[in-house]
């Protein structure tokens, strides 16, 4: 594939070196000459001394003939105004965008960018996922329907302990899916089913009702 | 969005006109360029490419937003910012590059090039 790296910080650097030694022919472009000039010299791959998001630069760059376009630069207009420029003027298919402000990622998804990447969100994941005391962890964003899969932990002495599930309020667009026990195994909560403690219940929810979600599974006596 | 000639001089002429208006800059000494018996109204400071400040300058209320900074990408942050996530109803935009002007124009925004005129207006000198 031919490949655009746009910015080359310590990202751009590494993505555009490892897209390299797999084979692919990459051009950076980056507007500063120094740092140009050391992943010239480093990667051996083509640098473009310029501003990335100018169409003239891109033209230069060839942009009408590259598979992908990643734009790595740690200022997030300059990363949606490269991709749309490659995208509309120039027709390349797939777009990656660092975001460095996570609140900009569903804005950059809605304006057309195919990949925004959030090195924040990734980040939080992670911690999410590993650090076993946060009671709620994001499984999935359903970026069509604004709608999100969590887990959350029901607290050994939670308030819906005892109680079934039809008399828990859970906010209007709420829904819990899925219940794993301790122990691996899985219920399919009906009206009559009662939690337990410690039973991670997987529910569909907005970005909106989350943390009225959280509230009402995760209250403790 | 963005005091500096062209943002200060849009402002206060629309101000005179009557029209309710707020300007936002990060930098505090641009607000300089306002005449000072206008300045502590009109001035908010903040990033118009940050969703919480356009926000906070009260964007949600706004019926005309103009991303005018001198930057060609943070005016095409905050005026897509401005349609998608605050739905004003007009938002008009400087692009100094004409060629990003015409792609935005493309997308649906007014996008304004001062590169164009001074083009033109040097060009009817050159001429005349």
């Amino acid at each position: 594939m031919y490949i655009l790296v746009v910015g080359c910080g310590r990202i751009g650097y590494h993505l555009a070196k490892d897209l390299a030694a797999v084979g692919h022919e990459i051009l950076v472009i980056e507007r500063n000459p120094r740092r140009a000039a050391l992943v010239a010299e480093e990667i051996g791959s083509m640098t473009l001394i310029g501003d990335g998001s100018e169409v003239g630069v891109l033209r230069e760059a060839g942009a009408e003939r590259a598979d992908l376009m990643v734009a790595t630069t740690a200022i997030d207009a300059d990363n949606l105004v490269i991709c749309q420029v490659a995208k509309h003027v120039f027709n390349v298919q797939r777009t990656v965008a660092l975001v460095n402000n996570p609140s900009n990622q569903t804005l950059f998804k809605q304006l057309g960018v195919d990949v925004p990447v959030s090195s924040t969100e990734i980040i939080m994941k992670n911690i999410e996922e590993e650090i076993p005391t946060h009671s709620l962890v994001h499984i999935l964003n359903l970026e069509s329907s604004h709608m999100e899969v969590v887990v959350i932990r029901v607290p050994a002495d939670g308030t819906v302990l005892g109680r079934l599930i039809r008399d828990v309020q859970l906010p209007p667009t709420s829904h819990a899916t899925l219940v794993i026990r301790h122990g691996g195994t899985v219920h399919t909560p009906d009206d009559d089913f009662l939690l337990e403690a410690e039973d991670e219940v997987v529910c569909v929810t907005t970005q909106a009702e989350e943390e009225a979600l959280l509230r009402t599974l995760t209250q403790v006596h | 969005m963005g005091c500096g000639r062209v943002g200060s001089l849009v402002a206060t002429q629309l101000l005179k006109e009557g029209h309710e208006v707020r300007i936002m800059d990060l930098s505090p000494e641009s607000f300089l360029r306002i005449p000072p018996e206008y300045r502590d109204s009109i001035a908010f400071q903040g990033d118009g490419t940050v969703q919480d400040d356009l926000h906070q300058a009260g964007i949600d209320d706004a019926d005309v937003f103009i991303a005018v900074s001198s930057h060609d990408t943070q005016n095409a942050l905050a005026a897509q910012m401005a349609r998608t996530l605050f739905n004003v109803e007009r938002v008009i935009c400087r692009m100094n590059d004409p060629a990003r002007q015409q792609m935005y124009e493309s997308l649906g925004l007014e996008a304004v090039s001062p590169i164009t005129y001074l083009t033109e207006s040097i060009l009817n000198a050159v001429h005349r």
